[in-house]
């Protein structure tokens, strides 16, 4: 079975630093991949030409075997590839339900209704109560996003590219900033979700990834070093140099 | 627990219902001014009451993209005097029974001129919007502004029309043979298309398009990242706006029977933008009471002394310093804090 998402050869300059040095990547239905490596390593930059903020200079980007290089961010978006920011990036004034109906008003592309009332949205409201209870959200629907923690955002992010129905996500950084219950509370999440649709994941926690991941690679200087699974990873000499080396030093 | 699910029940159904009554109260009173000001013998205010109708659309409109859609357009005089002009240059052409550009007739019908200058600024407005889209922030203040001052050299150089003099209408518009020199008339048919403008707001304020143009102003990112492109939202937006403004312009050129390149001056773009700020941005009746309250006050300064933009500016600061949502959110506040 081919990959839901196939990386070749990708390559990304900034005026002469190699960001993304020939990366070669794939993600596999019903998996957690990880991507590791130190900061500046290029991990958000992958994830940004993968979903089309950046363009990429060489390379091609397959999803389900289909190159989709040419198709803008919002394109790929419709074609299903769901992602949260490292920075949540969710309408602040609007409230956490009409934050995850839009999300179902978008996707049932309904957006170019210029007279039609409140009421006829009702429907997409309650589809989008029904994805926050299942995330333990319920009681903070009415919320503000702008009134609601650091911690609340991420999980209402997330809950925001699943009501996409994505083919893959791209999750950046999704305990970023967490406190270790919540944290725990996204492991669990994620975990849940990698029955429904595959994750690429960035993340630092390496308890989490360890945790969730099926696979994991690792990206140094804009090039992929190693990739396996946990036991691999931790095991391999190049990674512990470059990335883990420091955690056994310290 | 159960105290507060039944008060969020409530609240906003006894807050919506007065919101309603104070609509119908305040439309009674406008419906009755011309005879509160006949009585009150002063036949100026229906005038200026018109005048403020008026501003109203064209605020109310800026307002779809200023306020809701966040973008600045600096050039919506534009759209305003090509309104105003279509309906002078056609009253033109029926006078002296020519055509326009040797194919088309004029006409003295309201019914008529006023689709036709809504038609036409839309297709300006979709013109200019299509290129000045291509560029966000301060650059898009400065090509809408740029759009409008071409748009105003062009009038002023079209000796036909008058040119800089500008051009005047021997007489207003018919309309179901109705006198709209007649000032009253001429309100009731400004309050007519005034509360359609503003029914046709909140209509457009509750859409799902308006959920999506609300949502690309506040995080464009995010809307990206579900599949929503920019481009084709914030043009039917603006195009919208443009034909709206259009309308203001067309009414007031029958207000005035006189049409000019000052309709298109920089000056006036501002002056929207100052009554959509003032107002509060982004409401619903925030650009009316703007409106209201910049050219009231501009009336009753006048007569006292000549340097009366010092004191409206002072205002202006006021307002935006003080109330960052404007008057509607002054209003907003004292009426919810008189609830509790």
């Amino acid at each position: 079975m081919s990959p839901v998402l196939e990386v070749r050869g990708l390559v990304k300059r900034f005026d002469g630093l190699l960001a993304t040095d020939h990366v070669d990547l794939d993600l596999r239905t019903g998996e957690i991949h990880a991507l590791i490596g130190p900061n500046g390593a290029g991990k958000s930059t992958l994830i940004n030409q993968i979903c089309g903020e950046l363009t990429h200079d060489e390379g091609s980007i397959l999803l389900e075997g289909q190159p989709i290089d040419a198709l803008t961010a919002p394109q790929r978006a419709q074609h299903g590839i769901g992602r949260t920011f490292q920075i949540v990036q969710l309408i602040g004034e609007a409230s956490v339900l009409d934050n995850v109906a839009l999300v179902e008003q978008v996707r049932q592309g309904r957006t170019w209704r210029l007279f039609d009332g409140r009421k006829s949205r009702v429907g997409l409201r309650d589809s989008a109560m029904e994805r926050l209870s299942t995330a333990g959200l319920a009681d903070r629907a009415d919320t503000r996003v702008l009134d609601l923690s650091h911690g609340e955002r991420k999980q209402v992010e997330l809950v925001m590219a699943c009501a996409l129905r994505p083919r893959l996500l791209l999750l950046d950084e999704p305990m970023a900033g967490l406190g270790q219950s919540e944290s725990a509370g996204m492991v669990t999440m994620l975990d849940r979700l990698r029955h429904e649709v595959p994750i690429l994941l960035i993340e630092h926690d390496m308890d989490a990834v360890f945790a969730l991941a099926d696979r994991i690679s690792v990206l140094v200087y804009g090039r992929i070093v190693a990739t396996g699974n946990a036991d691999t990873i931790r095991n391999d000499p190049e990674v512990r140099q470059a990335y883990l080396g420091e955690e056994d030093a310290a | 627990m159960a105290d507060i699910s039944t008060n969020r029940g409530l609240a906003p159904m006894k807050s919506s219902l007065l919101r309603w009554l104070a609509v119908l109260v305040v439309l009674a009173l406008l419906l009755a001014l011309p005879w509160i000001a006949k009585a009150a013998g002063s036949s100026a205010t229906i005038l200026l009451a018109t005048r403020i109708l008026i501003f109203a659309i064209a605020a109310g409109s800026l307002n779809l993209v200023l306020g809701i859609g966040g973008m600045v357009s600096f050039g919506h005089a534009a759209f305003f005097g090509i309104g105003g002009y279509v309906v002078a240059i056609l009253g033109f052409h029926h006078a002296d029974g020519s055509l326009f550009m040797g194919l088309v007739p004029g006409t003295n019908q309201l019914l008529i001129a006023l689709p036709v200058a809504v038609l036409v600024t839309a297709i300006f407005a979709a013109l200019i919007g299509a290129l000045s889209l291509r560029t966000g922030g301060v650059q898009f203040i400065m090509i809408t502004l740029a759009f409008a001052q071409m748009a105003f050299f062009l009038f002023s150089a079209l000796t036909t029309y008058g040119g800089e003099d500008g051009l005047m209408m021997r007489r207003p518009n018919e309309f179901l043979g109705l006198n709209l020199r007649q000032r009253p008339t001429m309100y009731f048919v400004a309050l007519g298309a005034a509360a359609l403008c503003f029914f046709g707001f909140y209509r457009f304020m509750n859409s799902s398009f308006c959920t999506v143009l609300d949502g690309l102003r506040q995080n464009p990112r995010r809307m990206a990242a579900i599949g929503i492109a920019p481009y084709r939202y914030r043009l039917l937006a603006f195009v919208l706006s443009g034909a709206g403004t259009g309308l203001a312009g067309a009414l007031m050129a029958n207000v005035l029977r006189f049409t000019s390149p000052d309709m298109l001056s920089w000056n006036l773009s501002g002056q929207f933008m100052i009554m959509v700020i003032l107002g509060g941005v982004g409401t619903l009746w925030g650009p009316l009471i703007g409106a209201a309250v910049l050219l009231i006050l501009e009336d009753k300064l006048n007569g006292l002394t000549e340097h009366w933009p010092l004191i409206l500016g002072l205002l202006l600061l006021v307002v935006v310093l003080r109330t960052p949502g404007g008057l509607m959110a002054l209003t907003s506040q004292v009426t919810g804090r008189m609830r509790k």
